[in-house]
């Protein structure tokens, strides 16, 4: 999950996500469990950093791009909690560990420990983002005792078991659609009212999205995304994602609790920062540690 | 002891339904920092589902309790102390339980610059290869687990090792050493999955008392023969399992120069991994010598004779010679992606394997063993793990037993996960055409909760094997390989494992 600062107006599109590949404990053969994951969690966390809005209105792409070029920030390391609900509201939760690390050629470096619960414990997650081709992956699970390389796999599928899908970790590139301004609307998200822009998006046809459209509500004082709608192929609204408790650090807002509904099967996931630290000096994110030797040693 | 474990088992059942639906009580703890500490406990029956004679287990209920506490007092430097337990009692014509204990991976581990340095008790992986890994063979492996574990315990047995990596990325430089050699974990008899099939003794001593045609001295020695076969199987079940500690007996050197010395060259490249691996190292297949005054009585089914006897009798002849040798191991890997796949290669030349003829005489061979592997995996929705393998005897026998000059295996592994990950529906399954060795394993995982798991599966075992008696005979008329020698050993299996 990349965490990066990218320079005004470089904004750019993120290849596909890296996977995982995962053996449950109770597996006499390794179990494969994949699961492929597109950029970092954080990136859906830290979506949007505020701007100060011109004089004129901004057009669609601009809101968008904003937003974009300032979800990203170098090095970073957070540990957050997934908690998945069912339709009858029980819940499990994951708990798990992000480092991120912008690398030469502008590569976004990504490792996730999983903390909790005890049985996924120790399975770890490396990806290293190849600018000419695709990404390098590999998963290390315990129970085999070696990181496994993995390939890239489906953008629609669900990341662990949650609502997120791997696309959904890398929403709102200003390249990866054509983006038209709807005007603004008044919305609540978390008991807050916010005055928002209204841009709909329509995935480019490359990217197969599972999507057919996106509708962004972002507020129009910090730039910041509070609600997205995303619709499937039929037209249908099918699941809503919004940000909630955001915080600002420096110029970096941060969404502490990221909420995904699938209003068709009236299930949900509430992704929560717990930790977070950004720029962190590259001393304690070493190259070494990007690495499928270091992954093993952790295991 | 095993008594108490049991009612713990138990008592952890019965509350489960009371946690349904309330948050468990495990699940909010301090911790200092640094430590972290966890486990799982699990319960599992297995009914046998083919009964083939009297002497087999019809019902097994077996226990396990996993804990580890790890504490990181540096970002480069960490501990980890873990155990295991184990409880198996098995229910047939005798009624029979075991106990084990022992630690698990326990390790210190240091890193300096660009060097990691773990010592301990390990378990350890060379190769790629999910499946089918002939490079995969550091640690010796429980294979009273490996075949009637029902999957759901590792067989590998962690071994005092030291490791130390050199990370010189994208090369990696890493060595071995395995101080102290450990033989496997194998079960001779009394059990289902152990080398003499259950009934094996039971039916062979008696048959071998000599009759002398008077009354009452054949019913004492027959009686005599029936308490023969009661001590051997109600022998202690630990060194039941654990007579093979007692033949290592003549390794190749001292410690703390008969281990194992492995090392490792790794490289890693955008979109392919390559590692090339040498092993110097003892095998854990010894070579067993028994006296013609055994070997032959035994391979023709009858008492020794009276030159034999003299044999047997002397005290000065050496009746069985056990000699495990070193061997060198070199061999590589390749993995690269390919769109949506994952292609894995591993092949290893041994220098020398033992191999056993149907004589019992053992013989050596270099060996040469190659494995490739597909993975393909759709999200965490579907996954599917293709392999075959081929072993060369490369100098072989003609009348190897229980081994053929070529064997090859293919083996799948299907995932399917449902209900958000809460369902997963997996089938495992390997076959070796020569042999006609088919393996099949589906099983249903249900997560209950967020550290309650359920586990539902059968294992079927079937091969060529005639169905004769469970006697030495079979033993040495059997044509399939190992799966196939243990056909009629299905059962099925329903198990509760509780993370904490």
């Amino acid at each position: 999950m990349s965490l990066r600062r990218v320079p005004p107006g470089e904004g750019r599109s993120r290849g596909h996500a890296p996977g995982r590949l995962f053996e449950s404990r109770t597996g006499d053969l390794p179990v494969e469990y994949v699961m492929t994951y597109r950029s970092s969690l954080l990136a859906l966390a830290l979506v949007l950093l505020a701007a100060p809005a011109g004089a004129a209105e901004p057009t669609a792409d601009e809101i968008i791009k904003r937003s974009s070029e300032n979800r990203t920030v170098d090095n970073s390391v957070q540990t957050m909690t997934l908690e998945i609900y069912d339709k009858g509201g029980n819940s499990r939760t994951r708990k798990i560990t992000s480092r991120t690390k912008t690398a030469a050629e502008d590569a976004t470096w990504s490792y996730v420990y999983f903390e909790e619960p005890e049985d996924v414990r120790g399975v770890q997650f490396l990806s290293l983002e190849n600018p000419k081709g695709e990404d390098d992956q590999w998963m290390y699970m315990p129970a085999v005792g070696s990181a496994n390389r993995i390939s890239g796999s489906s953008r629609k599928a669900s990341f662990v078991g949650t609502d997120f899908t791997y696309e959904d970790m890398s929403l709102g590139q200003v390249e990866d659609g054509d983006h038209t301004m709807k005007g603004k609307e008044t919305i609540t998200v978390g008991g807050e009212t916010f005055e928002a822009y209204v841009v709909e998006s329509i995935p480019k046809e490359e990217l197969k999205s599972a999507y057919s459209k996106l509708v962004t509500y972002v507020d129009t004082k910090e730039f910041m995304p509070r609600r997205v709608d995303l619709f499937d192929k039929k037209g249908e609204e099918v699941k809503r994602m919004t940000f909630t408790n955001v915080v600002k650090d420096g110029e970096t807002l941060v969404p502490k609790l990221i909420v995904m509904e699938n209003l068709k099967k009236g299930t949900k996931t509430h992704l929560i920062v717990n930790e977070y630290r950004v720029n962190v000096p590259a001393s304690e994110l070493p190259d070494t540690m990007f690495t499928k030797e270091y992954i093993e040693g952790e295991g | 002891m095993t008594r108490r474990v049991l009612l713990l088992a138990l008592g952890l059942l019965l509350a489960l339904p009371s946690l349904a639906g309330a948050a468990p009580p495990w699940t909010k703890r301090p911790r200092p920092k640094g430590l972290s500490y966890g486990g799982t406990f699990w319960v599992l029956g297995a009914p046998d589902l083919r009964m083939e004679g009297p002497y087999e287990d019809r019902f097994q209920l077996r226990a396990g309790l996993d804990a580890r506490v790890t504490y990181k007092f540096a970002p480069t430097a960490s501990f980890q102390l873990a155990a295991k337990a184990r409880y198996e009692l098995r229910v047939g014509d005798r009624v029979e339980a075991d106990l084990l204990v022992d630690l698990g991976d326990s390790w210190f581990q240091f890193r300096v610059k660009k060097l990691t340095v773990r010592a301990g008790r390990e378990t350890l992986k060379w190769g790629s290869n999910a499946l089918l890994s002939p490079l995969d063979r550091l640690n010796p492996v429980d294979l009273t687990r490996a075949m009637g574990g029902a999957g759901l315990d590792d067989p590998k047995i962690p071994v005092l090792a030291v490791r130390a990596t050199l990370n010189l990325s994208p090369v990696a430089l890493e060595a071995v050493w395995l101080p102290v050699f450990q033989p496997q974990r194998i079960a001779f008899y009394g059990r289902d999955f152990a080398v003499f099939r259950p009934g094996m003794l039971e039916e062979s001593i008696p048959e071998m008392v000599p009759g002398t045609g008077v009354g009452v001295a054949d019913d004492a020695l027959a009686t005599a023969g029936d308490r023969l076969v009661d001590a051997l199987v109600d022998l202690d079940p630990y060194a039941r399992d654990g007579l093979q500690s007692y033949l290592v007996a003549d390794l190749p050197e001292e410690f703390p120069w008969h281990g194992d010395f492995g090392g490792r060259v790794g490289f890693t490249g955008r979109g392919v991994d390559l590692d090339g691996y040498v092993l110097w190292h003892i095998l854990d297949r010894p070579e067993v010598h028994l006296s013609d005054a055994i070997r032959e009585p035994l391979l023709e089914n009858r008492l020794p004779d009276g030159a034999e006897l003299t044999q047997l009798t002397n005290p000065g002849a050496e009746l069985v010679n056990v000699r495990y040798r070193r061997a060198l191991m070199a061999g590589m890997d390749a993995t690269f992606a390919l769109g949506d796949f994952v292609i894995s290669a591993e092949g290893a030349f041994d220098s020398r394997a033992v191999h056993y003829r149907k004589t019992l005489e053992p013989y050596l061979s270099p060996d040469v063993r190659y494995a490739v592997e597909v993975r393909y995996q759709a999200g965490s929705t579907f996954g599917l793990t293709l392999a075959a393998a081929h072993h060369i005897i490369l100098r072989p026998a003609a009348d190897t037993l229980m081994e053929r000059p070529h064997n090859v295996t293919v083996g799948l592994v299907a995932v399917l996960r449902l209900l958000r990950d809460r369902l997963q529906i997996l089938a495992s399954a390997s076959y070796a055409p020569m042999w006609g060795d088919l393996y099949i394993h589906p099983r249903i995982t249900v997560e209950l909760q967020d550290r309650v798991t359920a586990v539902f599966g059968v294992q079927l075992f079937e091969s060529f094997r005639p169905d004769v008696e469970p006697g030495l005979d079979s033993f040495l008329a059997t044509t399939g390989g190992p799966v196939g020698y243990f056909r009629g050993n299905d059962y099925a299996y329903g198990m509760v494992q509780l993370a904490f």
